[in-house]
């Protein structure tokens, strides 16, 4: 109320100081021979001057035609009349020279509409600020102007709320405010504007619910109240809006269900809904949108099943109703879509079989079914999608053989079918979708040899055929077929015979070249040193023979280097580049038969290896190939471990079960960021490197199974993240380090070392062994040594007896206190703390 | 607006390709402890919960079955505090999450990790009392709960932890008496000093929480 009274004391004194202008003004202009219909234009000229001056920018070019020095005003001519106003940028007059639209967008305005006098505009129908910088709150004011059809003030920092004051403005019908910084709630008064056609008030960061009177505005034609932070349900009301052609709501916070009114909305066209918090199911009822396009539902929580209802939208392009907890079968209906372009269905709980009407979609381009629990064969049917371009069926429980009927498919260029049960032969018919780019048939059952023919296919970027039965050879042309090929993963298959050795030598784009888990045989050639982009080589588990092959330390690129389990053989060369390895954070050598001494001067320069802060910036996983990540299985914390993705941290060095001999040298000291490190069953000799306890992301230590003498340096206490060590099965004397991580290690990490001594291990180390204690306050506890003097045999009966007698007094003393009062002399005892014992 | 709504539209596509959240309810929980946690060294950045189990997540460690076995954020300058979900890790046999800067109660749902062997959350700012379902965490050898800031009465039901080893509540606001049963027979003094203890327990003379 106050405010109110404040604002028309406000008012009228403007209105004073506005009549002297006026007066001032219409002096000039009737010496100057002008119209009579002055009185208006006049004030709202002087209100856009005013305003103009509150801009921060007020030299902006775009509104020198902004003044009353009729010089300035020369070439801007109105058809209906020559007066300031209606001749300056923007500002549009009627014939009778009122001020009927303002258009100042994208007009590099700065500033707020605090000083803009909105009651020297009532004429005005269209207001446009759209995309300048002007921010602040939208004024009250605003209702003066209560002839105003078009509103848009978007995409400028408006803040605070939206005023309820614009449900007076009755005859709006276009209202644009998104794309600021607006909150507080939808006012409800907004189901005053009868007229209103177009609302958007998206991208702004409004809450509370939607208000169901938004049901009244019969004529409302769009609603877009997306990338908000609404809550609530979606009022049914909104289904009465017959008119309504788009509605968007998507990246809400919107609860409950769809509700089925919304079927009512015979013109609607598009319903964006997705990534917000809808649960319930979908209502049959939409099926009765005869005019809808697109439906995006993706993203979340709806349940029940697919309505086959929804066969009915034959107009439908999108049907994507992706991550939710869709379940039941694809209703057989959706085979009528005939306009569908994408059929997005991925991360639900679907099942059955896939039905053979989806091949009646001769308009489909993307059919997205991955990750759901769809079984059965894949229909032939597919084959009639004639316009398919992406085809993601990944992750189901898709049985039998691939129908050949798929190589009609001539303009697919994703064909995703890893992680199934599928089986038979390679499907040779798919070799006719000449532009495949990406093929993915990972993890399924299949079997025979891989087909020499698969190199026709000159486009292809990521072939995955691992885990699967193949047999047979890897034929030659695998390797140098595509310029494009960047992902070549055959692993844990079948397969035997040599590596194919003839790479592409220029424009050799491989990135992944996983054969790990075969039976291939042979040495590893040379000639793989054409592979410049390579970043992951698995040859690992398989029965290759030869010595390492250091020519590959060369490759700038290369980040995994998994040879395990082979019979290699030899020492560590290396080879003469300066800086090899520059890139490899995983090394994985175990299990061969390398001997001699470890790689000192690899350690020396693997760089990735030392930076403490690897992947704090940037990316976490090593860049993904299209929908293919490496992956890579490794030996970690006594566990065989698979890492689905490859993270840039997961830093390795694994060279166990070996014969590499000598000392381990210091230069590991600086690879402070490698977390697993395991020199196990080898024949190392020498000490512990003192360095070691830089290695500060270490996790996993394991030295076990060497030769290894001298003390486990005490410092390694200081590492916080060593989760398991072992040392077992080596020289080693002196103390275990006590402390941190060491208090958490039992007796099997320090076995087989006869001159160990301390906790975990039930030897005691005498006085010596405490003095190497980092943690002295955590000592003694662990120490199973019971030589501490003050408590061995004294007892705590004794100490209890003691105190029975003192506790008497103490009750004593409580008795007294209790009927006496408090008596000074015991606040002074008591309230100083008394001390334990 | 065109535009707009492309741009919105393919990232809606290409979300279709995103894995979901792991079913892995250990994942999950610990996963919930993170939200819970603020991790100014990015120590639980490996932590992502859309991956199958959390086996290959830093400083979380699991048996041959993928159940996690281990939690060691020791000093990891980690604060927030402890949400019931830790107890879903049934598993558990070492929490160590000493020297960060917790706060909060211990939860009592810690009482559920029966295979817990150590429990290390000294140097924290944990409050409230030491839970009393501790006294079901029958394979415990560790407890460490110094340089808190606890308080209340050394629950009895601990007497019962017959394998309990090493007991140290030292440097917190204890109040009450020194347990003398079971386990605690054998723990120095030194596992309870400073804090407002009364000396040892004298069994039907005056209640255990005597002062408290």
């Amino acid at each position: 109320m106050i405010n109110r009274s404040l604002e028309t004391i406000l008012y009228s004194k403007f209105q004073i100081k506005m009549s002297l202008n006026l007066l001032f003004i219409l002096f000039t202009l009737f010496s100057s021979y002008l119209p009579t219909f002055v009185a208006k234009p006049e004030a709202a000229a002087d209100a856009l001057l005013k305003w103009k001056t509150s801009l921060t920018n007020q030299n902006n070019p775009l509104l020198s035609s902004w003044s009353l020095d009729p010089t300035t005003n020369l070439t801007h001519v109105n058809r209906t009349t020559s007066t300031a106003p209606c001749t300056w940028y923007g500002v549009h007059c009627n014939d009778q020279g009122d001020v009927v639209k303002l258009n100042l967008s994208t007009s590099r305005l700065n500033g707020t509409l605090q000083h803009f006098t909105f009651s020297s505009f009532a004429s005005l129908t269209h207001l446009d600020l759209r995309l300048n910088d002007v921010f602040g709150s939208i004024p009250v004011e605003i209702r003066y102007l209560s002839k105003l059809v078009f509103l848009d003030l978007s995409s400028n920092r408006f803040s605070g709320t939206i005023p309820q004051e614009i449900g007076r403005l009755t005859n709006i019908e276009t209202l644009l405010l998104h794309s600021n910084n607006l909150e507080g709630h939808v006012p409800v008064y907004l189901g005053n504007l009868s007229k209103l056609g177009h609302l958007r008030v998206d991208n702004n960061s409004l809450s509370c619910s939607i208000p169901s009177e938004l049901g009244n505005l019969y004529n409302l034609v769009t609603v877009n109240m997306s990338v908000n932070f609404l809550t609530g349900h979606i009022p049914s009301s909104l289904g009465n809006l017959t008119k309504l052609s788009e509605l968007y709501l998507f990246l809400n916070n919107l609860t409950g269900s769809i509700p089925p009114s919304l079927g009512n909305l015979s013109s609607l066209k598009i319903i964006y809904l997705y990534m917000n918090k809808l649960s319930g199911r979908i209502p049959d009822e939409l099926g009765n949108m005869k005019s809808l396009n697109l439906l995006l539902f993706g993203h979340n929580k709806l349940t029940g099943s697919i309505p086959a209802s929804l066969g009915n939208l034959t107009k439908l392009k999108i049907l994507d109703v992706h991550e939710n907890l869709l379940s039941g079968v694809i209703p057989p209906e959706l085979g009528k879509l005939e306009s569908l372009i994408q059929l997005a269905f991925s991360h639900n709980e679907l099942s059955g079989q896939i039905p053979a009407s989806i091949g009646n979609l001769s308009r489909l381009e993307q059919l997205f079914f991955n990750d759901n629990q769809f079984n059965g064969s894949i229909p032939k049917e597919l084959g009639n999608l004639n316009s398919l371009v992406e085809m993601l069926l990944l992750l189901n429980r898709l049985s039998g053989p691939i129908p050949d009927s798929l190589g009609n498919l001539t303009k697919l260029e994703q064909f995703a079918l890893h992680d199934n049960k599928l089986s038979g032969y390679f499907p040779e018919g798919i070799l006719n979708c000449k532009k495949l780019r990406y093929l993915t048939l990972g993890n399924n059952s299949l079997v025979g040899p891989v087909p020499k023919s698969i190199c026709n296919l000159r486009s292809l970027e990521t072939l995955y055929l691992g885990s699967n039965q193949f047999s047979g050879g890897i034929p030659q042309c695998l390797v140098n077929f595509s310029h494009n090929l960047t992902v070549l993963d055959l692993r844990l298959n079948r397969l035997h015979g040599n590596i194919p050795t003839t790479f592409l030598k220029r424009n050799n784009n491989l990135k992944t070249l996983n054969l790990n888990g075969n039976q291939l045989q042979g040495s590893i050639l040379g000639t793989l040193i054409d592979c410049r982009k390579l970043e992951v080589l698995d040859l690992g588990d398989n029965k290759l023979t030869g010595g390492f092959p250091h020519w590959i330390d060369t490759l700038p690129e290369m980040q995994v280097l998994v040879l395990r389990g082979n019979k290699l053989n030899g020492t560590l060369h290396t080879s003469n580049t300066e800086a090899p390895f520059p890139k490899l954070r995983i090394l994985d050598l175990s299990s061969n038969e390398f001997t001699g001494l470890l790689p000192s001067k690899y350690f020396k320069n693997f760089k990735a290896l030392m930076s403490v802060d690897g992947a704090a910036s940037g990316e976490f996983y090593m860049d993904g190939k299209s929908m293919y990540y490496d992956t890579v299985e490794l030996g970690v914390k006594g566990l065989r471990l698979h890492l689905e993705r490859i993270s840039v941290v997961y830093n390795t060095i694994d060279l166990s079960v070996n014969t590499f001999e000598g000392e381990i040298p210091n230069t590991i000291g600086p690879l402070r960021s490698l977390r697993f490190l395991n020199l196990s069953r080898n024949s190392l000799t020498g000490r512990i490197p003192t360095n070691l306890t830089n290695l500060v992301r270490l996790e996993h230590l394991d030295l076990s199974s060497n030769k290894m003498v001298g003390k486990i340096p005490a410092q390694l206490a200081c590492l916080t993240f060593l989760v398991v060590v072992n040392f077992s099965q080596n020289q080693l004397h002196g103390a275990i380090p006590k402390g941190g991580q060491f208090n958490t290690f039992d007796s099997s990490s320090f076995q087989g070392n006869n001159g160990l001594c301390g906790f975990p291990l039930t030897k005691n180390c005498g006085d010596d062994g405490v003095s190497s204690s980092l943690m002295p306050e955590e000592d003694e506890d662990e120490d199973e040594d019971e030589d501490d003097t003050f408590f061995n045999g004294f007892s705590w009966e004794s100490v209890a007896m003691g105190y029975g007698f003192g506790m008497l007094i103490g009750l004593g003393i409580g008795w007294f206190v209790f009927y006496l009062g408090k008596p000074r002399w015991v606040i002074r005892i008591t309230e100083k703390e008394p001390s334990q014992t | 607006m065109a535009s707009f709504f492309s741009s919105f539209f393919l990232l809606s596509i290409l979300l279709t390709l995103t894995p979901i959240l792991c079913t892995n309810s250990e994942g999950n929980a610990l996963h919930a402890l993170r939200s819970k946690f603020s991790d100014p060294k990015n120590v639980l950045q490996s932590w992502d919960p859309t991956l199958v189990n959390p086996c290959t997540w830093f400083h979380v460690t699991c048996d041959s079955n993928s159940h996690v076995i281990r939690l060691d954020l020791g000093n990891s300058n980690i604060s927030g505090a402890l949400g019931s979900e830790l107890g879903e890790l049934k598993h558990l046999q070492y929490l160590e999450l000493y020297g960060n800067k917790i706060e909060g109660k211990i939860p009592k749902e810690l009482g559920n990790l029966k295979n817990l062997i150590s429990m290390d959350l000294y140097g924290n700012n944990f409050q409230g009392e030491i839970p009393k379902s501790f006294s079901k965490l029958k394979s415990l050898r560790f407890l460490r709960l110094n340089n808190n800031k606890l308080s209340g009465p050394i629950p009895r039901e601990l007497t019962t932890l017959s394998n309990l080893k090493v007991f140290d509540v030292s440097n917190n606001n204890l109040c009450g008496t020194i347990p003398v049963d079971g386990p605690f027979t054998s723990f120095p003094i030194e596992s309870f000093e400073n804090n407002r203890l009364n000396g040892p327990e004298l069994q039907g003379l005056v209640s255990y929480d005597f002062g408290c």
